[in-house]
């Protein structure tokens, strides 16, 4: 009974979860609306569905008995009628509040938030609508008439009703996993197809093998003619002339066997070829028309923007400004999933380093709010443009330059014959930050690497364009619908293999003679473009006996793209490319290096396919595995040495210990005073300091050491509780390489970001 | 109804009653002994003898045609195509140090919860039993570490019952390469 009923509510909490994220959204939609200057009529309605979303979302809450959200909501409630009554003033300030109210409620939806977090949200709430006159009494709801009261609500909003009327008419709601699971069988009929191109194969090659079997037993026939003539006309006993007379009719017969069962044959195979053409068509036909029920407007993904670009410029202390085209077109769900986080990063990207703020803007006369136009286009064959467009600093290419070269990804030479568009592309490196600064947000290099990363497994294309001083373009260029996945297929030490045609550029045939060996690379030169050359069999560590028929005087070479990077890998086999059926390596979460999925041939077998961009940064891993094992008899023997300067005991335990453990020397420091004794008789590759300590603070200790010249160079990470964006500039300006919140510390982005800065 | 006792006497209420008396202290009896065996099934990994609780054992299939997967871990013998489902075949002799045995006629346990499916490679595969539960007793303390994580206990003959639920959820077998 106990099982049943707790089962039961899980269900409900569900539909609640759902049925309350709708409201929220469009609470907030319409905060975002009434931020905007209105009519007065309209900024009347805008309140009034607010308020009514409002009580929805409570009625809700109260169906579940969800305490804390039936208690905000009581708040929010509150608040929103006194505004519909004009009993208090609207600010900015009770926006803020108000869009994050909404947040805790989200967040209390999936219970992960922190009580406390509750009641002072309730308080502040309670605040806002304390400043009303105290003669008016407040409409408190009644919990009794609670569910009537929600039923009214809705019967009197014309609007809303007359939707529900339309969309009960015209769509469904299914669940989603219905259509995933509903998905995949029917994406197993392509194997229906498979199966027929391969019985097709099969009787083609039955049907040669009957056409031989005819032309031989023609010979023979020949022969046996030649022979019985020769009887004859020898008249040698007639007991052989019989028997050869048999052999004869029995070839003749024989012949009319195999002549009228290869004319079966061919009727047949006219058949399988009709059949199979059948199958193919009706299957492409079904999966083209599925992929269409996957389809959804763009502004699916938009409309989950404006709140987040809102917050994030607030934070920042920017003013911005989106806007949004191309919301009707339609693309694949799964793209749209897909894409999602690329945008958002790129979005962030735009505004903690694109957009700069109202006085840089002004200063260099611009008008003080920015923007961001986030535009779709459907563009040629079966794709769609997106563009996330800003009119801030652009990306520093110099900076670019500086840092690869820093970093040793290029050397200066390279650098002088590359285009703008190369030196841009270097920033998807995942280690490449034109950011001086790194925060929590963004700026730590990996941004870009995820994007073009997401968006290759999609299909589809970034790219870049920017200028000085007037903003950067990020273009997306990505599939409608997701295409059937096709592959190549390769063997690799007597083992076959698939990889992503998507990925593959081209197939070539390699001379061994024209492979060159330079310092521990191997590599290729095609057409006057040079490739790093890496055999599969060394990256996949499989042994080289099991390749039997290793040829002496060539390889095959498929030029492989992964996360904007190009790599020739040495295959010993190329045998077809076709379209695949991909499936998991289980049913289960399954991650291995280098392999992506699996797929399952006409006979039953499994072949894996590889993840090209694993195997691309794979590889360049390997490179950097010989070029630090040069090194190591030199400098990189010793350890990095940091100096960690904080005044409370436990974080600065707590940071020794994290950096210890990371492999590196450290030594501690209580303030910015004894800091400088240390600088001044010791070297260290990296500081870590807070702000706020006694006799002398992060500030100033900075301000000391960029003063010095043998210390200028070294790196500072600025680690505080002090999370203002004041304080952060005011870090950046005195050049602090990155800045972290305590409050929001992760352990391993901290040794991430120590890392890439030394 | 041809019955010389008449419904309402005395002695036809009594039988009635005996016969539910006797129903519900069989019911009893046969969920007792429910409650104190379970079914395992018997297998070998190299020579030794272990075992399985059937409940956690999907189906027993010969191990056919399978796929070696370079770069996965060495637990992983490869992944095998079950009615057109791919499984991670998990060689669970890794954990013991059980050396492989070519000779054997290989095996796979299909063992498939909510979230996780693989097949399990054994060595041969030698019948289901019924087991006590009094005959199991707590595995030896000199096994330490993932070996004891796995086991549920062991009994008289020396088979060792391996523990279903933990083989399903445990974390060793989580193939999550960090790139």
């Amino acid at each position: 009974m106990d099982s049943k009923e707790s089962e039961f509510f899980e269900k409900l909490m569900v539909i609640f979860r759902e049925e309350a994220g709708e409201h929220l959204k469009a609470i907030s939609d319409g905060l975002l609306e009434l931020e905007k200057k209105l009519p007065q009529e309209t900024h009347q309605q805008v309140i009034e569905t607010i308020f009514r979303e409002a009580h929805s979302l409570k009625g809700s809450a109260r169906s579940v008995n969800h305490k804390s959200i039936l208690e905000i909501c009581q708040c929010l409630e509150t608040v929103l009628s006194l505004w519909k009554q004009k009993k208090i003033e609207i600010s900015i300030k009770s926006f803020d509040l108000l869009h994050t109210t909404l947040n805790i409620i989200s967040q209390a939806l999936s219970d992960s938030v922190d009580p406390s977090l509750i009641s002072k949200t309730i308080e502040q709430i309670k605040s806002l609508s304390n400043q009303e006159t105290d003669s008016v009494k407040l409409p408190v709801d009644l919990p009794k008439n609670g569910i009537k009261e929600l039923e009214t609500t809705n019967s009197e909003s014309p609007t809303s009703s007359t939707h529900r009327q339309i969309s009960q008419g015209k769509t469904i709601r299914v669940s989603l996993d219905k259509i995933n699971h509903f998905f995949q069988e029917a994406e197993e009929t392509l194997m229906i197809k498979v199966l027929f191109k391969a019985q097709l194969n099969h009787l083609k090659e039955l049907q040669s093998n009957l056409f031989m079997q005819e032309k031989n037993l023609e010979r023979l026939l020949t022969t046996v003619q030649n022979l019985r003539q020769n009887f004859q006309q020898d008249q040698v006993k007639e007991k052989n002339s019989i028997l050869t007379e048999n052999i004869f009719k029995l070839s003749e017969k024989q012949i009319h066997v195999a002549k009228s069962t290869r004319e079966n044959l061919t009727n047949l195979l006219k058949n399988a070829e009709q059949n199979a053409h059948i199958v193919a068509t009706t299957v492409d036909k079904l999966l083209d028309d599925l992929k269409k029920i996957l389809m959804q407007p763009m502004s699916m993904l938009f409309e989950t923007l404006p709140h987040m670009i809102r917050d994030l410029a607030r934070e920042l202390s920017k003013e911005i400004q989106v806007q949004f085209h191309g919301e009707d077109i339609e693309v694949d769900r799964r793209v749209l999933e897909g894409i999602k986080d690329p945008i958002i990063h790129l979005i962030r990207n735009a505004i903690d380093h694109g957009i700069e703020s109202p006085q840089e803007r002004t200063h260099s006369n611009k008008p003080s709010i920015g923007t961001i136009r986030i535009t779709a286009t459907e563009s040629e064959g079966n794709n769609v443009k997106l563009s996330i467009a800003d009119d801030g600093q652009g990306i520093d290419l110099d900076k670019i330059k500086q840092v690869s070269l820093k970093k040793g990804f290029v050397s200066e030479m390279e650098l002088e014959t590359m285009s703008k568009e190369d030196v841009i592309k270097l920033a998807f490196r995942s280690d490449v930050s034109t950011s001086p600064i790194v925060t929590e947000l963004s700026g730590r290099g990996l941004g870009l690497g995820i994007v073009s990363e997401n968006v290759d497994k999609l299909g589809g294309q970034v790219e870049i364009t920017t200028h000085k001083g007037r903003g950067t373009t990020f273009t997306l260029i990505l599939p409608l619908t997701l295409a059937t996945f096709r592959g190549v297929y390769v063997s690799v030490g007597g083992q076959q293999f698939i990889l992503p045609t998507h990925n593959v550029e081209r197939v070539v045939r390699v001379k061994l003679e024209n492979i060159k060996r330079a310092e521990n690379r191997e590599t290729i030169v095609l057409e006057g473009r040079s490739f790093s050359f890496v055999r599969l069999e060394d990256l996949l560590e499989i042994s080289k006996s099991n390749s039997l028929t290793k040829r002496k005087d060539f390889t095959f070479a498929l030029i492989v793209k992964g996360a904007e990077q190009t790599i020739a890998f040495g295959v010993d086999e190329v045998y077809r490319e076709e379209e695949i059926l991909v499936k998991g390596l289980g049913k289960q979460h399954i991650r291995i290096k280098n392999m992506m999925a699996a797929t399952v041939t006409e006979t039953g077998g499994v072949i894996p396919i590889l993840n090209p961009v694993d195997l691309v940064k794979s590889s360049i891993n390997v490179e950097v595995k010989y070029t630090s094992t040069d090194e190591s008899n030199g400098v990189q023997a010793t350890k990095k040495s940091i100096l960690v300067v904080e005044d409370t005991i436990t974080t600065r335990l707590l940071i020794k210990n994290i950096l210890t453990s990371a492999g590196y020397e450290v030594k501690t420091a209580v303030d910015g005073v004894e800091a400088l004794e240390i600088l001044q008789n010791q070297a260290f590759d990296l500081v870590v300091t807070d702000i706020e300590m006694p006799r002398m603070d992060g500030f100033t200790l900075l301000e000391k050491i960029k003063t010095m010249p043998q210390l200028k160079e070294m790196p500072i990470v600025i680690c505080t509780a002090l999370g203002s964006s004041k304080d952060r500039q005011r870090g950046i300006e005195l050049g602090a390489n990155a800045y972290l919140d305590k409050s929001v510390f992760k352990f391993q982005s901290f040794v991430e970001i120590v890392q890439k800065l030394i | 109804m041809i019955n010389s006792k008449s419904k309402n006497s005395d002695e036809y209420k009594k039988e009635v009653l005996k016969n539910r008396a006797e129903i519900l202290s069989r019911s009893l009896k046969d969920q007792e002994n429910k409650i104190d065996t379970i079914e395992i099934v018997l297998f070998q990994l190299d020579k030794e003898n272990f075992a399985l609780e059937t409940k956690y054992v999907k189906e027993i299939i010969p191990l056919r045609e399978y796929t070696f997967l370079p770069c996965a871990p060495i637990f992983m013998y490869g992944i095998t195509n079950v009615r057109r489902r791919i499984l991670p075949i998990i060689n669970i002799k890794i954990f013991f140090s059980l050396p492989d045995d070519p000779k054997a006629e290989k095996k796979l346990v299909i063992m498939e919860n909510e979230e996780v499916a693989f097949a399990l490679l054994i060595d041969g595969f030698s019948g289901i039993r019924r087991l006590s539960k009094n005959e199991l007793q707590a595995t030896l303390p000199t096994l330490t570490g993932i070996r004891q994580e796995f086991l549920e206990g062991i009994i008289a003959d020396g088979t060792v019952i391996l523990n279903g639920q933990k083989l399903l959820t445990s974390t060793h077998l989580v193939m999550d390469a960090n790139i």
